[in-house]
């Protein structure tokens, strides 16, 4: 480990307003966890114009805090009401909710509080020290691999979001690198597709995109979910040292369900909405417990749950930070915000900027306290309040802060029908079941994927025999030709021996 | 009623279209249709700068093509790659949620209870991006937020809280990033706003 670097990005994050914005962060990531339907991706989303005049150690920050407050927030709608804040939390309605029920509503909170913080931060120490071997992996990659990576992480999310079949993750990734075409393409020096028009020299912003697809399709979708979150009273009795100590008499739970989360959250695609249901499950085949008391309030049940998703937010960030195939909806924000403050994700953030992977990192830690003492305190005392929040009474302000955000962004008008545009189509496409992550990460990488093909095209003299030449590059190829083919040929094994 | 009339009219005629072509349908045509316009374009950039735009644009239109036409794919082919497994729960969702439709022209929650809430929301959501560049965002988001707040039957002090809570977003942007929310097509700026 470069203990200098190390200490830079801890003292940094120490400094204000740095550690302001990873407290504030967390907090914000914390409301919009709990309010029900709306998670971090949402909140990330329309946060992301916000932080364009902060410094960007300082807006990434900020915006880590808030994936990492949203993954324990969600918690609270799960346990009280029965509907996770997002896919993150989905696991844990399982065996929260019935606590809730029988009384026990603080307490699984705060094992909720208490696993997350753990879960998180032992991925994050974890993280931190094997840094350097990653470094040496990143380092290894050169242009070539850069833009067959980026192919990879398409075909890797297509099939393992499972969401609608693999050519639909295929279509829509294909589809977002295309619209990244769209104009001044500073390689070749072609104005592409922007028909006399001053707006479009610049392109379709990412940004716009994200917004339209994690915030205006969610709020109409949200829409159609007929009134608010109307609660009724299920009562809010329990204990929060019966929670806390729950989860401290049970170190190797945790521990176990951090790594899953975080070994789950670095395979790209992965992420929260899997490995709470991994860690869960992985929970009720080992458990010694009756497994018939898995599903009536079981407190292993919601540690589990939220020790994984936790770890997941540290682990999902090194294929982020280190090739930028993100590893969910949420990491492909934040790699969207990295790109727009002029943060590269690859190399530089495992070398000449690892100060700054350390600052992000350290930030994590820091966030957990901000959780377990919110988590506590506030949450375990006034958590139903969020609850009983109308969601008709947010939608029409997430949609303002969307419209005007979007503007805020370049001045462009441009933005503006991008994301109502890409909101109104993207909601159809979430009603046909067509994935928008491999189509997010086809918008955000889209500029990277061309500029490294390009690069590797003109070093090998237009030659694509070029990129068989390279061991690393060869592997991603096979890796690749195996994620689209595999299923075929899993297909038709199993048929041959079923005959 | 009229106006339930047109709606059981326009209710007919959206089920006669959906007999000849599904949702997912259209979407994949959209996508077709798009990628072979941006493929024509193409032609007339430098090598370098047609590479990317023809690769990406050639993959999703065979894609799309195999979606289309994936029932006369070989089976094998069909289920690994092309199925979508949840396909019968977005045709069940779809029943359902004109069955939302129906029930909520029989408990509306909105005013104009046969118009969808996602079709509503749209309609306002493209209305308030006119507004927009029309009339200013300073006037037309408070607009937005009061024409959306009354649809959806809020009380009316949670009319006037959100509406002024969006004209304080809309100030805050002004202070903050310093871009004109009170210039438009027909207004060229705000007097008042120059005094905040």
């Amino acid at each position: 480990m470069s203990f200098s670097a190390f200490l830079e990005g801890t003292s940094l994050l120490f400094g204000w307003p740095l550690f302001g914005w990873m407290l504030f962060g967390v907090v914000v990531g914390i409301f919009f966890g709990a309010l029900p339907g709306v998670g971090s991706n949402l909140g990330i989303a329309i946060s992301i114009p916000l932080t364009i005049p902060l410094e960007p150690l300082s807006a990434i920050i900020f915006l880590i805090g808030i994936y990492s407050g949203a993954a324990y927030g969600g918690s609270v709608a799960s346990i009280l009401i029965n509907v996770p804040g997002s896919a993150a939390n989905a696991a844990t309605t399982i065996d929260g909710y019935p606590m809730s029920k029988q009384g026990k509503a603080i307490d699984a909170l705060s094992i909720g509080a208490v696993a997350s913080v753990l879960g998180g931060s032992i991925a994050v120490i974890t993280l931190i020290v094997i840094a350097p071997v990653i470094t040496l992996i990143v380092l290894a990659f050169g242009s070539a691999e850069y833009f067959l990576i980026a192919i990879l992480g398409i075909a890797m999310i297509a099939i393992v979001t499972r969401q609608g079949s693999l050519m639909k993750g295929i279509v829509t990734g294909m589809f977002g690198f295309l619209l990244t075409t769209i104009g001044f393409a500073p390689l070749s020096g072609d104005y592409r597709y922007v028909f006399g028009r001053l707006e479009l020299s610049d392109g379709i912003s990412f940004i716009a995109v994200l917004l339209g697809l994690f915030a205006v399709a969610e709020m109409v979708k949200l829409s159609t979910e007929m009134g608010g979150i109307a609660e009724d009273d299920e009562g809010f009795t329990g204990s929060r040292k019966d929670g806390l100590l729950h989860v401290l008499r049970n170190p190797v739970r945790t521990i176990k369900s951090s790594y899953i989360g975080m070994g789950i959250g670095a395979v790209p695609g992965a992420g929260a909405a899997t490995s709470n249901f991994v860690s869960y499950v992985e929970e009720l085949r080992s458990s010694d417990d009756d497994p018939d008391s898995y599903g009536q309030g079981n407190p292993n049940g919601v540690l589990a749950s939220e020790a994984a998703n936790n770890g997941t937010v540290a682990g999902s960030l090194v294929p982020t930070l280190a090739f930028g195939i993100p590893g969910s909806g949420s990491t492909a924000l934040l790699l969207g915000a990295l790109l727009l403050h002029g943060l590269r994700p690859g190399p530089m953030m495992f070398s000449d900027n690892i100060h700054l992977t350390y600052a992000m990192f350290v930030g994590l830690l820091i966030g957990n306290v901000v959780i377990i003492l919110l988590g506590l305190t506030l949450i375990t005392s006034f958590g139903d309040w969020f609850t009983r929040i109308d969601t008709n009474r947010i939608i029409p302000i997430i949609l303002v802060l969307c419209v005007l955000g979007t503007y805020s962004l370049r001045n462009n008008w441009l933005d503006v029908i991008t994301v109502v545009g890409i909101g109104i189509f993207g909601y159809y496409w979430l009603r046909y079941n067509f994935p928008i992550i491999p189509f997010v990460l086809g918008v955000v990488l889209g500029p990277i994927a061309e500029e490294n093909l390009f690069r590797s095209m003109q070093i090998s003299g237009w030659d694509p025999t070029y990129f068989l030449t390279r061991p690393l590059s060869v592997l991603l190829i096979i890796l690749t030709l195996l994620i689209l083919f595999g299923p075929v040929i899993k297909t038709y094994w199993e048929r041959e021996t079923q005959t | 009623m009229p106006s339930e009339q047109l709606a059981r009219k326009f209710d007919r005629m959206v089920q006669k279209i959906k007999g000849w072509i599904t949702g997912e349908e259209v979407i994949l045509l959209i996508l077709i249709g798009a990628s072979a316009f941006l493929l024509y374009g193409s032609r007339d950039f430098s090598t370098g700068g047609r590479v990317f735009p023809i690769m990406t644009s050639v993959i999703t239109i065979i894609g799309s093509l195999l979606l289309i036409f994936k029932k006369y794919l070989p089976e094998t082919f069909r289920e690994a790659i092309v199925e979508d497994p949840e396909e019968d729960i977005v045709d069940e969702l779809d029943e359902l949620s004109e069955d939302e439709n129906k029930r909520v022209f029989n408990e509306p929650e909105t005013i104009a209870p046969m118009i969808p809430n996602d079709i509503a929301i749209m309609g306002l959501l493209v209305g308030y991006a006119v507004a927009s560049y029309l009339i200013t965002m300073f006037i037309a988001t408070p607009l937005f937020v009061l024409i959306y707040s009354v649809w959806f039957k809020q009380p009316w002090y949670m009319i006037v809280g959100l509406t002024v809570t969006s004209v304080l977003i809309a100030l805050g942007f002004d202070y903050a990033l310093h871009f004109p929310i009170d210039r438009g097509v027909f207004i060229d700026e705000l007097p008042f706003l120059q005094v905040i």
